[in-house]
């Protein structure tokens, strides 16, 4: 010590004890709250959810929010959006929103349908109105409805009606079931497939393998769009609703199951020769449960968001197959059903309210496009953002 | 590096093989052919069907063959003659519907390509550059919804405001006064007017995820150590910029170049179903649903020979660029 | 273009013929296009027409009277000014030369018009061409007149039916010649019969129209410009066929001189596979079937293949078809204009509907006559008319009823059956139909109630079959089907059957028009209210062609076209179950019982063996008032007995028509049926002016 040029400042003196554990716990946070804090951070992630959460809870409680039965014909076709009023008649502001009735006329020289407000008819709108009955969800018989205009000869249409008269809220309600759940069941079915045949490849190795990744390289080969349109094209018309639901899902998934496949194949053969699996051979533990246990969780969350970024493509598809007529058809509701009827040029000219469905497949699309970015940058634990 | 070549081609043709095979299965899975098709389509349209005129088309087409007959026809005849087989549909061979038809869809793929990297490698890179500005949330926004529209109904958008605005005859690439027209610089500015049309709506989504990607990229790179370094070397930034990351960004864009060209082609066949170009999209559509099989078939044959040399093109240049990529 | 000019007539020899042409042509002459539809000022009309006197020799109207219409001898011929250029530069013949003594004098529907123009119309889809055929149409062997039910002269001059009804005996124009100036002679038309009909490989089951009591027909030249159809068994009805697609057929592809170029028969085979390999053909009949438009019967596919209509194919783009004037067209106007008025045709592609719609309403189309537009797009069209430069007029479908419900009465349910046999359901069926919500829902309520029958301009209409149970009454309904015993009900309401299990109707159709879909919609309410329930089914045609042979539809849909009197009588769809057809799941059994002669399928009700009988004796009866009056008792049964259900009939659908083209009527009717195009004569429309207002 009497070489240094410069003696160093005192250290501080060691306390004799340590503080008592108990009033400072050792706070640790686990992956999970790590990735969901990293995901907080990510504003546009959590809009995405915030409008999910939004969509799917209507969906799921279509009947509920839905002012008519989607099939219910009415006597107005192609009427507009109806106007919600805040101040009635006599210009004085009223709490209850209300809408005026329907004048409808038919220009007999053009032969359009017009409609006009008919203000001598005033109707307030009600919330938890009782109207049209329905099964919740196949089980509970109810008939309360969020919103609606209980009085007799009343009609509510927030955005108008389609060319069958029905009203396109409710439509666009119930048409989510389809369009917002086709995504999930097609990644769903992806995800098992792909695990359980990525899995096997990267097992059994060999002329499976071989032949596996073959197959998986005819199929990226085939460009997308033909592929899905010529495996659409070979639905039966005849098949149910969900028979060709099932199917249809089943085919929009297949680049998904493609992908994972890959992934998992690759991940199992990387991982396989970690030390964290060799010591848990050494453990005793069983081939199975090593690859439940170790290494599918250390995939998974890379599978998981992988998947998600699928979904939107999933919801594109399916709108843009059904548009064509080879995917999904009436009568089954899908808001790319209810594009498809009205892919008219007349309709783009003269009643634009019927490709307000687009709108909600755009803000689904960003949603999970956002969420899915979020959940990637939560996931990764390299990344620098 | 030659048995690499040769393993990697004999693979290459075996893949096709086994497509042609798919292809034309999934084209016969619809119950019925095209004659059954046409049947009904004429029956629909109020006209009587004579039974004679059917027998005789059966027997034309060869439709009374059993399924591996037709096949082994078809296939033969491409690999011997070059000859793709016969349209039912256009009663004309395949290889003819195809030369017209190829060359306005190449065009517009390329020039969809060309726009979209010219505009996306710019605003990415600009993007990055000034994260969090509003320029790049506004850029982070139009590509989003580039993304998330659906591009048949931009599409449809589009037709009807080209129209109502700019006077564009609908449908088609041509007015119909230069139809037949010779080729003058008339009608290649009236030709230009029309291609923008469809070059705008596909290339909207592609140039959307390309300046996802670019961005990403650049971002990554940009928080690299050596940039750091050469900051600090006195390196002026846009030299460092341009010389350091946007090479190694580029490089997944020409990586991918290769199956881009085919993807496009069929990217874009939504929006030319919708529009009315004739190219190879709304024949193949035209084609499935009618069961065209010989011209459906090998439609998809050539866009997957296209993908898989494209792809393996685009294995060589990123072997090439990339000198960490090397095969054994 | 060869432009092969036959012999050189001299003036003298010329005018000599042509006083006796105009006299000729007079008698010959087409009167039809002289006035409006309903009145049928036609001389052809007046005197009887084909087949009316029984047993003597009928002649055509030709014989009879001279026709009011041509009163005016043309003194000299013209020429578009584009040929008359083309004549002075040597490269066609004169046009005294061109056109034959025996022309075509057509009369205009309004007024004498001048040369010039461009006719623009749209085509959906490359596979239906017969959409442009039907849109304008060539030329047939016969017409029919603007009445919809007469025939009269067509390339064939005129014709004679023997006493017996089994021969008939055609006399051509003399003179006349095809798109390429070769002569238009008799043995194109043995060339048509003896090596295309009779050709095993090209047609190896001979059609139907042909071989009447399933023996096919002989041909027997009589001279150049003579030629006997022979029968074995009286035969009507060709002339119906004559002047109609077949007949059309038969004239487009008797061009022996271009098509036997291509045929196996006349060169030989080192040339043949010279040819097909260029074209890279594997069977001669293919390349022959391309090159000579066997199965399309229109000149669209080669700009090389003579024909004898108005225009000719002159180019095929990936986008468009172009036609020009037909140089050696063989009709003038009462003054000497060689017909067509228009220069060219100019018929656009596209691949989906909308950009047709597109192309309307931004002014691209001036001519365009059914198949591509519907009447839900009538608003789109009619607001922009004015910006587009055209109007649109509402034709007539030629279908009785829109809309028709066809209960399987042989499906394969036993209990089913007799329910559907039983005429109370039918009829209980048709009081529940609320016609009037069909109407305003899918028609713009610009329809009328109807049951299925005839239209209205056919000979055999009558109102009261027309409107039998038309009637909207719900209880009326529920009192048939009660009494029937129908009567108990489940739980929910719904009838039950006598077996005990539920009263399920399996509605099957294919939505080949966009109606349809909504239509089962509304059925099934409505037959809900009635107590049926109604399972929808919704199909590809192809599926349906295969599940109606074999029995497998139970109820079916369709709408009641050829309702004309073109095709009924002879093909009575809707009435008598002659033929198999998959759009008629009515009566498949019995259709199949008659086929083949008791060894299949189901035996019949009496009133139907009494229907068949009736129908056997109009297609050999010569007079007409007797044919009439089967006809309509034919009818009869189906307005008591119900066999389908209809709806709605007197539809339109919108046709487009330039601003300043004139001569084209401003009422008529659309369809398969009426080919409207040659019906209303395209080659008579011209453009005030010489050019479209629209034409940019």
């Amino acid at each position: 010590m009497e070489d240094e040029a410069k003696p160093l400042a005192p250290a501080p003196a060691i306390p004799d004890e340590l503080p008592p554990t108990d009033e400072e716990p050792v706070t640790y946070a686990t992956p999970l709250q790590m990735m969901w804090w990293r995901f907080k951070r990510h504003r546009m992630a959590i809009f995405g959810a915030v409008i999910l959460i939004l969509f799917y809870f209507v969906m799921v409680f279509a009947d509920f929010f839905a002012p008519y039965e989607p099939n219910t014909r009415t006597p107005y076709m192609y009427s507009p959006p109806q106007t919600v009023h805040f101040i009635d008649n006599n210009g004085n502001l009223s709490l209850t929103p209300l809408v005026y009735g329907i004048g409808k006329t038919r220009n007999m020289e053009t032969l359009e349908l017009i409609y006009v407000e008919d203000k001598t008819q005033e109707y307030p709108i009600r919330f938890f109105v009782h109207s049209w009955p329905y099964k919740l969800w196949g089980i509970f018989d109810a008939d309360l409805h969020f919103f609606g205009t209980p009085e007799q000869g009343a009609d509510i249409f927030l955005l108008g009606t389609d060319h069958l008269a029905r009203d396109m809220v409710s439509r666009i309600f119930f048409g989510a079931r389809i369009s917002l759940t086709i995504g999930l069941v097609g990644v769903f079915m992806s995800m098992i497939i792909g695990l359980i045949i990525g899995g096997i490849s990267a097992l059994y190795g060999g002329w499976l393998d071989n032949a596996i990744q073959r197959i998986i390289e005819v199929i990226i080969s085939i460009p997308s769009l033909p592929l899905l349109m010529g495996l659409s094209a070979a639905i039966p018309r005849e098949w149910s609703i969900e028979q060709t639901y099932f199917v249809f899902s089943l085919i929009l998934s297949l680049i998904s199951t493609t992908v994972i496949i890959r992934i998992v194949r690759g991940k199992f053969l990387s991982t396989r020769n970690l030390d964290f699996v060799t010591a848990a051979r050494l453990y005793g533990s069983g081939e199975m449960r090593i690859i439940v246990q170790h290494l599918i969780p250390s995939f998974l969350s890379y599978v998981i968001v992988r998947v998600t970024l699928d979904i939107p493509r999933m919801i594109l598809a399916e709108t843009a197959l059904s548009f064509l007529g080879i995917g999904l058809r009436p009568p089954s509701i899908s808001w790319g059903v209810l594009l498809t009827q009205a892919q008219n040029y007349q309709t783009v000219v003269i009643y634009p309210w019927l490709l307000l469905p687009a709108v909600f497949v755009i803000f689904t699309v960003l949603a999970f496009s956002f969420m899915g970015d979020g959940l990637r940058d939560a996931a990764d634990p390299f990344s620098n953002k | 590096m030659l048995s690499f070549l040769l393993k990697r081609v004999s693979n290459m043709v075996l893949s096709l093989f086994v497509i042609s095979i798919v292809a034309f299965i999934v084209i016969q899975l619809p119950p019925g052919d095209f004659l059954t098709t046409y049947m009904a389509q004429l029956t629909s349209a109020g006209q009587t069907v004579d039974n004679a005129e059917v027998a005789s088309l059966n027997r034309q087409f060869g439709l009374d063959q059993p399924i591996y007959v037709q096949y082994y026809k078809w296939i033969s005849g491409i690999v011997l003659r070059g000859d793709f087989g016969y349209s039912f549909n256009f009663r004309r061979p395949v290889t003819a519907l195809l030369d017209e038809r190829m060359g306005y869809s190449l065009i517009l793929a390329f020039g969809t390509m060309i726009l979209v990297y010219l505009l996306a490698l710019p605003i990415g890179v600009y993007s990055a550059i000034k994260q969090y500005s509003i320029a790049d949330y506004v850029v982070t926004l139009l590509g989003f919804l580039g993304l998330a529209l659906p591009s048949f109904l931009f599409a449809l958008i589009m037709m009807y405001l080209s129209n109502k605005y700019l006077g564009i005859s609908v449908g088609g690439l041509f007015s119909p006064k230069y139809e037949m027209a010779p080729w003058s610089l008339e009608r290649l500015g009236d030709f230009l007017s029309h291609l923008w049309v469809p070059m705008v709506v596909v290339g909207l989504s592609g140039t959307a995820s390309l300046i996802r990607v670019m961005r990403a990229t650049m971002l990554d790179e940009l928080s690299q150590p050596y940039v750091e370094t050469a900051r600090a070397k006195g390196l002026s930034e846009a030299r460092l910029i341009l010389k350091y990351p946007v090479r190694l960004a580029v490089s997944p864009f020409i990586s991918t170049i290769g199956w881009t060209l085919p993807n496009l082609i069929s990217d874009t066949a939504i929006a030319a179903i919708v529009l009315s170009i004739p190219t190879v999209g709304p024949l193949l559509l035209t084609a499935l649903l009618s069961q065209d099989m010989y011209l459906a078939g090998s439609i998809i044959l050539i866009l997957s020979f296209m993908t898989v040399v494209g792809t393996f093109i685009s294995d060589l240049l990123l072997a090439w660029l990339d000198p960490r990529i090397r095969y054994e | 273009m060869t432009l092969k000019t036959d012999r050189k007539v001299s003036r003298r020899e010329f005018l000599q013929v042509s006083v006796l042409a105009a006299v000729g042509a007079g008698l010959a002459a087409c009167a039809p296009a002289a006035t409006a539809p309903a009145a049928t000022s036609a001389p052809a009309a007046t005197t009887a027409p084909v087949g009316t006197k029984a047993p003597e020799a009928t002649k055509a109207p030709a014989a009879t009277t001279a026709p009011a219409a041509t009163a005016v001898t043309p003194s000299k011929y013209k020429e578009a000014p584009a040929l008359a250029e083309l004549v002075k530069a040597g490269k066609l013949p004169p046009v005294d030369q061109r056109l034959p003594v025996d022309m075509e004098i057509v009369k205009p529907i309004e007024k004498v018009g001048v040369y010039g123009g461009v006719l623009r119309s749209v085509m959906i889809g490359e596979n239906t061409t017969f959409h442009v055929r039907n849109c304008w149409g060539p030329e047939t062997f016969l017409r029919i007149d603007r009445d919809g039910s007469t025939i009269t002269p067509g390339v064939a001059k005129s014709w004679e039916l023997s006493p017996d009804g089994k021969v008939f005996t055609f006399v051509l124009r003399k003179g006349m010649k095809w798109s390429d100036g070769a002569p238009f002679t008799t043995d194109g038309l043995m060339f048509w019969f003896n090596d295309i009909i009779m050709n095993d490989e090209i047609t190896p089951a001979k059609p139907v129209w042909a071989k009447p009591g399933g023996k096919i027909m002989e041909v027997e030249k009589v001279d150049d410009l003579t030629i006997k159809f022979k029968f074995a068994v009286p035969y009507p009805f060709l002339i119906n066929r004559m002047a109609h697609y077949e007949g059309m057929m038969m004239v487009a592809q008797s061009a022996k001189h271009y098509m036997s170029t291509y045929h196996t028969k006349y060169i030989d085979k080192a040339e043949l596979d010279k040819k097909m390999a260029a074209g890279k053909y594997d069977v001669w009949f293919k390349m022959f079937n391309d090159k000579c438009n066997i199965n399309n019967g229109m000149t669209l596919m080669n700009p090389e293949m003579p024909t004898v209509a108005p225009f000719r194919l002159k180019e095929k783009t990936t986008s468009a078809r172009i036609f020009e004037r037909n140089p050696y067209y063989w009709k003038v106007d009462p003054e000497g204009n060689q017909l067509p008025y228009v220069d060219t045709l100019n018929t656009a592609f596209v691949d989906k509907g909308e950009v047709a719609n597109a192309m309307v309403a931004s002014g691209k189309i001036n001519f365009q006559a059914g198949f591509v537009f519907s009447l839900a797009n009538y608003p789109l069209y009619k607001k922009n008319e004015a910006a587009g430069k055209y109007n649109v007029r509402l034709f007539k479908t030629p279908e009785s009823t829109a809309l028709m419900l066809q209960p399987n009465q042989t499906c394969k349910d036993e209990v089913l059956r007799k329910v559907y046999q039983d005429v109370r359901f039918r009829q209980a069926l048709s009081y529940a139909m609320d016609r009037d919500t069909f109407n305003q829902s899918l028609f713009q309520g610009l329809g009328v109630p109807v049951q299925t029958h005839v239209i209205e301009n056919s000979k055999y209409f009558v109102k009261e079959y027309e409107q039998a149970f038309v009637k909207f009454d719900v209880a009326a309904s529920n009192k048939l089907l009660d009494e029937m015993g129908l009567d108990k009900r489940d739980a929910q309401k719904f009838r039950l059957r006598s077996d005990g299990k539920r009263m399920v109707i399996n509605l099957t159709y294919t939505p080949s028009k966009d109606y349809m879909n909504p239509a089962a919609e509304l059925i099934k309410e409505f037959l809900g209210k009635v107590g049926l329930e109604v399972k929808l089914e919704n199909i590809t045609g192809e599926l349906m062609t295969a599940r109606v042979p074999a029995n497998d539809i139970e109820f079916g849909m369709w709408y009641a076209d050829k309702a004309s009197d073109i095709v009924f009588p002879n093909q009575p769809m809707w009435f008598v179950p002659f033929e198999l057809g998959w759009e008629r799941p009515w009566c498949v059994e019995w259709a199949r019982w008659y086929q083949t002669a008791g060894k299949e399928g189901m035996v019949p009700p009496d009133a139907i063996k009494t229907l068949i009988k009736t129908w056997e004796t109009v297609l050999s009866t010569i007079d007409e008032k007797e044919r009439v009056r089967l006809g309509k008792e034919i009818l009869k049964a189906q307005a008591e007995n119900l066999w389908t259900i209809g709806t709605v009939g007197h539809l339109f659908e919108p046709v487009i028509v330039g601003d300043n083209l004139k001569n084209f009527p401003k009422e008529g009717y659309t369809g398969y049926d009426y080919l409207t195009g040659s019906h209303y004569r395209v080659e008579q429309v011209y453009f005030e002016g010489g050019k479209w207002t629209g034409e940019a």
